[in-house]
């Protein structure tokens, strides 16, 4: 026969209050990661700060002193101010121009590519070659005498050969070809990842491609989309080696970076260069914050009206 | 393993954040013995069952293993086993080194492994010679559920743990592999705990039913128990007392107690319920019962309602009809036939005497059998 | 009557007419035509324009000279050879491999027990922890690497490996973190408790099930991040002040951006060298890992 258990009645109905635990776990598995951060990450920002607070004296020794002389030096200097400037006219174009060109070439691809493989391998070779190298082939392959000029000349679509190194455009040509592949791939597999059938519902509803396209797809994709704007411009706007290589460093694209560099490096000025790298970095932030707030604001508005939609 | 002639489990509790998932179960278990815990997803029968495990911690209560608690001991020194519900099979070891794998944790000759492992795999019958060398994803739903309860039993476990074991089966398999449970339960004679959400499962399984709900036991008996006597209405709900007719209370009449409906008709029925001693007349009650209980061909019972048939459908053994009662459009019951009825027209039923159940009142939450009603109606509206 | 075998008589030959017609009508205003076209002419003109790119380095690191001509007149080998009386490439490239493994190793080690705390665990503060390992990827590198090289050169660690590698460390664990994660919450918890439940301990779980198959996200994570550290440039030019440590891409920066004193083919020589190098690599990775994931995606929520 069955063996009959019993629920007995409630019998401890003191519940004794559990002490919090400590996640031992949790702590001992992050910390090193987190021990990396802080050591050669946020310390070096403090010491930047604190750093950036001194200048030197005549013989280029840090003088004891703090003020905010290097920030002043800095908004004081027109030519240092122009670099703020040339630094958004280098990175901002190219990164609206990757993301615009990105979008409609994902879209029509969302359902795969043939030889996507291949395609995405050959795409892929110039961020694995790194700026350097594509910048020192761009000094060849779009130089006046190179492949690309011979070609255009070849067809006769330009009598005289472009200028495409050495200045704004070269390094504009370096941001696109490092920056395209990356901003494409992340938008196309943002694109891969909406549902075919909130499209299928769209058009069963009635609407038509271009409605289709502007109600569901982009809206669904623009925090994607946002997200590939902020890493992508994140890269452009510290452009250095191919400002140095494929630009003019000392006139039109004389952007921040090298300014930090030189200050730092060649007028062995590390206070004065740290400040303006910091300054750099502080703008860089306010355009991500800026870019991710009207992201978040979107996504919420777009969220309401589906709320009143329903 | 030490066998298990008696396991308590004391007042268990487990939080998640501030939510109570398992609040003061208690339940005895003696060696040998199939207890299911049965309840709708999210009343806490699989976190009861990871607590006894093991894999998770007790925010508060003892489990007594034969007189010692065990409730800090890590799930791997407790000795029981467990069945999980999509198997967690080890993808990269092939069916001979997923079963010997908890083997491996004893020091013992491979030559006596290797033994033990065939018996393991012959008891689920699945053939070694055949399937030893074969990776989990090359099995059959079938093979890979009588897999990954070979890789438990060859450690004999003092206590087994099902959790959902059947869920990812179809309806042939299932069937099937209860019956395999079955036997491996009577053949090892091994002290199991199982928990589905499956009623069907459970009274066909255990030896007793542990009935659960917000995280608390609302019953514990066994199948016949829990299946007749259903001591509240949540249970009752449970076990497909689909029927909820509201009823006042005239009086005692020898063993059963006399009702009326709303309308004035007097049903016999009888009470389950622990607090049913105190009932006064004119107290209001819901009236329970299943639809094979009420039946259009029961004749000369005193038990009679009537009304037009709504809805025919059939249920394989019987038809089921939606029926509403005269005079009471928002009334609608399930009623079985053995022939097919014809809609809009009149019908009597009679409810077999003693399967009418008695419950306190409680507004209808428009949950479980009132849903299966109502989408009929809407179905039928529209 | 007669309407019907007028009809009869029409219907086939319009149906054929508008099928025939139809196939290349619907071919040409197919939803995927017109965006095929575009995706593949743009795709690629990108792509032919990359491989004339590279091609050019690699003909002119051959080249006797080579002006205004489609290829150089005359081929030799010796600038191949040359390129030894500027650098030790022993070094050079023995210096790239130690830091590009030496940093991608640290990482993983690193970075895989924080992965597991954010595949696995759900506390509070689990939106900070990420927040605050994500940040150097979020931060250009030349912003922390100018302190940061200056904090290192401090400490007597300018211009040893040592240094250099720390600093690539920065950039390179949260990049491994990022893909270890998903790879991580891929292996069902139920297996791990499904182990313990069989007898064996964590350390025994973490070996015997968790490490195995959590074994291809080790390598592709490990594979992506040797490419990216030898490509990585600004961190390793900060720090690497010495020759001795030098990497190859600091090397070809240093050749490129003082052209005027060595002949363009030279420089091409020391490209090719660093580009078979990463190549070599790329295509062993491409083995193992899907192109995209050079990629980094971060979630969208």
């Amino acid at each position: 026969m069955a063996t009959l258990s019993q629920a007995l009645p409630v019998t401890a109905p003191k519940r004794r209050i559990a002490p919090p635990r400590i996640p031992w776990e949790i702590i001992l598995f992050s910390l090193p990661a987190l021990a990396i951060v802080f050591g050669l990450f946020i310390m070096p920002f403090i010491y930047g700060l604190d750093l950036s607070t001194h200048t030197l004296d005549s013989k280029g020794a840090i003088q004891d002193g703090r003020s905010l002389d290097n920030y002043t030096t800095f908004f004081n200097d027109q030519s240092q101010i122009d670099t703020i400037v040339m630094t958004f006219q280098v990175a901002l174009p190219v990164t609206l121009f990757n993301v615009v060109l990105s979008l409609p070439l994902a879209y029509a691809m969302r359902r795969g590519i043939r030889f996507e493989r291949f395609i995405t391998a050959l795409l892929i070779l110039p961020i694995t070659l790194g700026t350097v190298l594509v910048a020192q082939a761009m000094l060849i392959y779009f130089g006046r005498q190179g492949w690309f000029n011979q070609t255009l000349q070849a067809i006769g679509l330009i009598h005289d050969p472009l200028r495409l190194v050495h200045n704004w455009l070269g390094v504009e040509i370096a941001l696109f070809i490092q920056g395209f592949p990356f901003v494409f791939l992340m938008i196309l597999g943002y694109m891969s990842g909406i549902s075919p059938d909130l499209e299928k519902a769209s058009k069963m509803l009635g609407a038509g491609r271009w409605r289709t396209f502007w109600s569901v797809i982009f809206p669904l994709m623009l925090p994607g989309v946002a997200i590939a704007f902020c890493l992508n411009f994140v890269a452009n706007f510290t452009v250095f080696p191919s400002a140095m290589l494929v630009g003019e460093p000392n006139a039109l694209t004389r952007v921040m970076s090298i300014a930090a560099y030189r200050a730092a490096y060649e007028q062995q000025n590390t206070p004065y260069g740290t400040a303006i790298a910091l300054i750099m970095g502080g703008i860089e932030f306010l355009v991500v914050a800026l870019v991710l707030y009207l992201r978040s604001r979107m996504a919420r508005s777009a969220s309401l009206g589906a709320g009143k939609g329903a | 393993m030490q066998a298990i002639e008696t396991l308590e489990i004391r007042g268990m509790c487990r939080d998640f954040g501030t939510t109570a998932a398992l609040q003061n179960f208690s339940l005895d278990i003696r060696g040998g013995t199939f207890v299911t815990l049965l309840g709708p997803s999210g009343c806490g029968k699989s976190t009861a069952l990871n607590c006894l495990a093991g894999l998770l911690e007790l925010t508060d209560g003892e489990i007594i293993l034969n007189g010692k608690p065990i409730q800090d001991t890590p799930p791997e020194k407790r000795g029981f086993g467990m069945v999980f519900q999509n198997y967690a099979l080890f993808p990269h070891l092939n069916v001979i080194s997923n079963v010997s794998y908890g083997l491996d944790n004893k020091p013992m000759p491979r030559s006596e492994r290797d033994l033990r492992v065939r018996w393991a795999l012959d008891l689920v019958h699945l053939d070694m010679d055949e399937f030893g060398r074969r990776f989990p994803g090359q099995l059959s739903g079938g093979q890979q559920q009588r897999l990954a309860i070979a890789r438990t039993i060859v450690l004999e476990p003092s206590l087994l743990l099902l959790d959902e074991p059947l869920s990812n089966l179809d309806a042939k398999l299932r069937g099937e592999m209860r019956i395999e449970i079955k036997r491996l339960h009577k053949e090892l004679a091994l002290t199991t705990v199982y928990v589905t959400h499956d009623q069907s499962e459970a009274m066909s399984l255990s030896d007793v039913v542990v009935v659960m709900r917000k995280g608390q036991i609302e019953q514990v008996g066994t199948p016949q128990d829990i299946y007749n006597c259903p001591r509240s209405l949540y249970v009752a709900d449970f076990m497909g007392y689909a029927n909820r007719i509201p009823v006042t209370l005239v009086g005692p009449e020898g063993n059963e107690w006399l009702v009326e409906t709303e309308t004035g008709h007097r049903l016999h029925g009888i009470s389950t319920f622990d607090g049913s001693a105190d009932w006064k007349p004119g107290e209001r009650l819901l009236a329970c019962s299943k639809p094979e209980d009420m039946q259009v061909e029961a004749p000369g019972t005193a038990n009679r309602l009537s009304g037009s048939v709504h809805l025919v459908e059939f249920v394989g053994q019987a038809y089921e009809s939606v029926v509403r009662l005269d005079d009471n459009d928002n009334l609608q019951l399930l009623v079985q036939s053995q022939n097919t009825l014809t809609q809009e027209s009149p019908v009597s039923f009679g409810i077999r005497p003693g399967r009418l159940l008695l419950f306190p009142y409680e507004a209808p939450s428009g949950k479980r059998s009132g849903q299966r009603l109502s989408a009929v109606s809407t179905a039928v509206s529209a | 009557m007669a309407s019907q075998t007028i009809t009869s008589g029409v219907t086939p030959t319009l149906t054929t007419r508008s099928k025939r017609q139809g196939a290349w009508w619907r071919f040409l205003t197919r939803d995927t035509f017109w965006g095929s076209l575009l995706f593949y002419a743009v795709i690629g003109f990108f792509v032919i324009n990359i491989v004339a790119l590279v091609a050019t380095v690699v003909i002119d690191s051959f080249a006797f000279s080579w002006f205004k001509t489609i290829l150089p007149t005359q081929f030799v080998t010796h600038w191949y050879p040359d390129l030894s009386q500027d650098h030790d490439m022993g070094q050079l490239l023995l210096n790239t491999f130690v830091v590009a493994l030496g940093a991608t190793g640290i990482a993983l080690l690193i970075g895989f027990p924080a992965a597991y705390v954010l595949a696995r665990k759900e506390f509070r503060l689990k939106g900070l922890l990420m927040a605050v390992l994500m940040l150097p990827m979020l931060i250009p590198s030349l912003v922390y690497g100018i302190p940061l090289a200056t904090m290192l050169i401090r400490m007597g660690l300018g211009g040893s490996l040592i240094g250099v590698i720390l600093a690539n460390i920065v950039p390179t664990t949260p990049f491994v973190i990022l893909i270890l994660t998903p790879f991580i919450e891929q292996v069902d918890t139920a297996l791990e408790s499904a182990s313990r439940m069989l007898g064996a301990g964590r350390f025994r779980t973490f070996r015997r099930v968790l490490l195995p198959l959590v074994l291809p996200g080790m390598l592709t994570a490990g594979i992506l991040a040797v490419v990216r550290t030898i490509a990585l440039f600004e961190l390793t030019y900060l720090v690497a002040t010495t020759g001795e440590s030098q990497t190859l891409v600091t090397a070809l920066y240093g050749d490129a951006t003082g052209a005027g004193i060595r002949a363009h083919q030279l420089i091409s020589a020391m490209a090719v060298v660093y580009m078979l190098t990463t190549m070599s690599l790329v295509i062993v990775a491409l083995f193992f890992v899907k192109p995209t994931q050079f990629v980094v995606r971060l979630k969208a929520k």
